[in-house]
């Protein structure tokens, strides 16, 4: 009597199942075709950002679907972008150059981050004891950036530096960065040693090309660079301080790591703050007019700027991002007082044009 | 039983079939066919077969290898071979060759292990240096070589990786971080090359090459992963103490390259477990370092800070060092080509043989092709041989053109005819080779290379020559064999494994890229 029941039942209870999920599915679909799915390239360093579950969801709730693929900032102006509905390098200069090759509208920056050096507390502790660097209220200071370059130019060893037993490399004093030709991280070295070494903001393309030969050997002396800015802190989270001692990235790709679950930073691994340093703003260019809305949402969301100072951005309104930080127990400076602007994009451009002849 | 046959109604037949329909259908949607990616990948990688089953297991993507050199892998590349990953022990030379011609071969890349090119040296003469302890420079290297203080084996710089990361890293050293190619060939690279005594065109041979000639040999440049295994190795004699020199070494840091984009999920999956823990901590077994941050470093491995070396930033200098390396800093030897031109060779063969020599010469502007030529101031020897060897000829190789048509019209002139006495001509290559030696000191490095399409059908056999070369043969002059056409190949492998020297098989590849490998031997 049970089994005579149970059967049809149980095959009642599948076939109702198997038409529940179709339903759901195709009411899944309906909603996911209602969606506006946008297409674009942005800086590895924003990757993650725009692959977060919560980002995607968020995004998914205001209609959007996003298909979001790495490129090096300053390589999207060359990449094909007929199907392509907005992309998001990071830095003016590399804006600058998108929307000067595609007559782009205005960009909008809806976070931002600035220039730091990823480093090693043996490595700083050398960096303090020979005079570059001052460790105030828990922050490392690259107080005397224009120092170290010149210990650069002048070829040290980090076996010449005092103090040094820490760091037993007969290896020449270098900061590791991303390839200038490509990456806009590298671009924004070029544009601190520049100030450093002009005294001020390159004003024309006389002066860049003057100085291209000395920013040249910053990057040649590096030999084979990664060309996005991934590439040099991956290098520094797994190769270690033998390969990377001092590795120039956004302070938003040490933030991120930090809060990461399972994070790949150790106890000896800090963050050092060059003075000056260089704001980064993260550029939104809509290539299709469809893509505007996205761009007001990326602004406007409370949400989604939360999101992002998870990834270590610092946010429109500050106080997302100082108690984001707080929370995570991070110890980032809130004021900057030496902060420089990169030459404008003609004068970046030629910069880096000059340099980019001294590699053959 | 019975019960249940009496109540038994066709309605319930057609629910069961229904339910176990549905079920079939379910159960299959939710397992996704296994599917296939084609990988291109280092030698070096070997190791990982046994993986490949569990790999399936847990991601559904079955790999299928095809394993190459370094350089043989980026000239498939480039010339287009359809794959959907590589995996080679580093991505750099490739990455250079992109940036040199504009195309994009790799998609993605993600490093799935670490291990530093570096020496291992017998401990007792490294602690006698201080160098088990204490810093060692690239300079007291060279310096140690220079005064023969220092004899050891390395692989060939163009055809395997580990001789590649050694030439690159010592260069740089020498010359500074931003080197140029006027920079590439300086007096310390000399001083080091002098120490290079043994010479293998593969990492793995290098070992076996080692093991055999230890007594005579001070160390050897491999993978740290090899060397560490090598120390357990029961035939080794003497403990290699490890040597990382301070100047910075060049680590292999095998990425899985991601070449078509249409894998991308696949190969994010693959990457994903291939750098989760448990696989992390198998691959650290095989020697290697893991990347994954959650595993910690074995106490096995003897150096926590790796000094990495900035790699060249152009295709120009790599190329400059490597040829710089094989031309002018290698000490050249006699390389003796013992060449069947048997009746048999007629047709198709003479002809694959002839262009084969041409190309050696310089004719294959290829770039596996560039790095195999004769290199300036090698001795060239053809012995070709028929019923009985002919007479030997030979040249100082140079890009003269002099030398140049002088060995053009020799190839030309090989003529098939006649029968194949393989051991008459192996016992003449080894009297001429002996000669040479006696001129030029014991540790001149000669070499010969056989090739033969048929059996032994005249002179003294397979046995006779066994006990000539047991009695007679000078040591330390290894036969590189070549199976052609018809030849016996059980015969042609024993004669590589009397005299040290290796079998490869030119009819499964071309007699070309046979000859091409064996140049990284020589």
């Amino acid at each position: 009597m049970q089994r005579r029941v149970l059967a049809p039942f149980l095959a009642g209870l599948l076939l109702l199942g198997v038409a529940a999920a179709i339903w759901f599915s195709f009411s899944e679909q309906r909603q996911l075709s209602q969606r506006l799915t946008l297409r674009g390239y942005t800086g590895s360093e924003n990757i993650d950002f725009f692959r977060d579950q919560a980002t995607i969801q968020r995004l998914a709730e205001l209609g959007f679907a996003v298909e979001i693929r790495k490129a090096g900032s300053r390589e999207i102006a060359s990449l094909d972008l007929k199907d392509i509905d907005f992309v998001m390098p990071s830095g003016a200069p590399a804006a600058e150059k998108i929307r000067a090759q595609h007559g782009t509208p205005a960009p909008s920056q809806p976070f931002h981050s600035l220039m730091a050096i990823a480093s090693w507390r043996p490595i700083a502790e050398i960096l303090v004891k020979n005079g570059f660097a001052e460790l105030r209220d828990g922050i490392y200071w690259l107080t005397h950036l224009d120092r170290l370059l010149q210990a650069m130019e002048d070829n040290q060893r980090w076996s010449d530096l005092s103090n040094s037993q820490a760091y037993p490399a007969n290896k020449r004093l270098m900061i590791s960065s991303t390839d200038l030709r490509h990456s806009n991280s590298a671009a924004m070295y070029a544009a601190l040693a520049s100030q450093i070494w002009h005294g001020d903001v390159l004003q024309s393309i006389d002066q860049a090309r003057a100085l291209a030969p000395r920013i040249a050997r910053l990057f040649l002396g590096q030999g084979y660079t990664e060309h996005s800015s991934s590439g040099p802190f991956e290098d520094y989270l797994v190769m270690g301080m033998g390969k990377a001692p001092l590795v120039l990235i956004y302070e938003s790709q040490f933030l991120a790591e930090a809060a990461a679950q399972p994070s790949r930073l150790r106890s000896d691994m800090v963050l050092l703050y060059p003075q000056p340093t260089l704001f980064s703003e993260r550029q939104f260019i809509p290539l299709k007019p469809a893509a505007n809305h996205l761009a007001d949402v990326l602004m406007q969301d409370q949400k989604l700027q939360q999101i992002a100072t998870q990834y270590g951005f610092r946010s429109r309104d500050p106080r997302l991002f100082q108690e984001y930080v707080a929370a995570k127990g991070l110890r980032t400076p809130e004021h900057f007082v030496d902060v420089v602007n990169p030459p404008t994009f003609e004068v970046m451009e030629a910069l880096i044009d000059a340099v980019a002849k001294l590699y053959h | 039983m019975a019960r249940l046959t009496s109540q038994f109604k066709p309605i319930h037949l057609l629910i069961g079939l229904v339910v176990f329909a549905l079920a079939a259908f379910l159960i299959n949607e939710g397992r996704e066919p296994t599917q296939h990616l084609r990988v291109l990948a280092g030698s070096e990688l070997e190791d990982v077969l046994p993986l490949l089953d569990e790999i399936e297991r847990e991601t559904g993507i079955r790999l299928e290898f095809d394993f190459t050199g370094t350089l043989d892998g980026a000239e498939s590349l480039a010339a287009g071979a359809k794959y959907d990953l590589a995996w080679f022990s580093h991505a750099k030379y490739l990455n250079l060759l992109q940036e040199k011609t504009g195309q994009r071969y790799i998609k993605s890349s993600e490093r799935i292990m670490t291990s530093p090119v570096v020496l291992g040296i017998k401990r007792s003469l490294g602690e006698r240096l201080g160098w088990c302890s204490g810093a060692v420079s690239w300079r007291d290297i060279a310096a140690q070589a220079a005064t023969g203080g220092l004899r050891f084996a390395m692989t060939n710089p163009a055809t395997s990786n580990s001789g590649f990361s050694t030439v690159v890293a010592a260069q740089v050293a020498f010359s500074g971080e931003a080197l140029s190619v006027e920079q590439v060939d300086v007096a310390e690279m000399r001083q080091l090359a002098k120490g290079h005594q043994l010479r293998s065109g593969s990492s793995g041979w290098l070992v076996d090459l080692y093991l055999r000639q230890q007594d005579q040999t001070d160390g050897l440049f491999n993978y740290e992963s090899v060397l560490l295994s090598l120390n357990q190795n029961p035939q080794l004699k003497e403990q290699l103490c490890l040597i990382y020199p301070s100047e910075g070494v060049i680590t292999a840091d095998y990425p899985l390259l991601l070449l078509d984009e249409a894998e991308r999920v696949s190969y994010q999956k693959l990457v994903d477990f291939l750098k989760s823990t448990s696989i992390q901590q198998r691959l650290m077994a095989s020697g290697r370092r893991p990347v994954n941050a959650q595993v910690a470093l074995a106490a096995t491995f003897p150096n926590q800070l790796i000094l990495e070396a900035p790699f060249p930033a152009t295709l120009e200098v790599v190329d400059a060092i490597l040829m710089a390396y094989l031309d002018r800093q290698l000490r050249p030897g006699f390389s003796l080509y013992v060449i069947d031109t048997s009746g048999s060779m007629e047709g198709e063969g003479m002809q694959q043989l002839k262009t084969t020599l041409h190309g050696l010469s310089g004719k294959d502007q290829s770039l596996t092709g560039q790095f195999a030529r004769y290199r300036q101031g090698e001795r060239i020897g053809f012995l070709p041989f028929a019923s009985q060897p002919k007479s030997l000829s030979s040249w100082d190789f140079s890009l003269n053109t002099e030398t140049l048509s002088q060995l053009a019209s020799a190839i030309d002139a090989l003529q098939p005819k006649g029968g194949t006495a393989i051991f008459d001509a192996l016992v003449r290559a080894y009297e001429l080779a002996a000669v040479e030696r006696q001129k030029q000191g014991a540790d001149y490095p000669i070499s010969l290379v056989l090739m033969s399409d048929g059996a032994n059908t005249s002179g003294r056999d397979e046995e006779a020559f066994r006990r000539w070369y047991q009695q007679h043969g000078p040591k330390n002059i290894p036969v590189f064999s070549v199976t052609f056409g018809q030849a016996d190949q059980g015969q042609m492998q024993r004669i590589a494994e009397l005299t040290g020297g290796r079998n490869f098989d030119g009819r499964k590849h071309s007699l070309s890229h046979v000859f091409k490998t064996i140049r990284g031997y020589q």
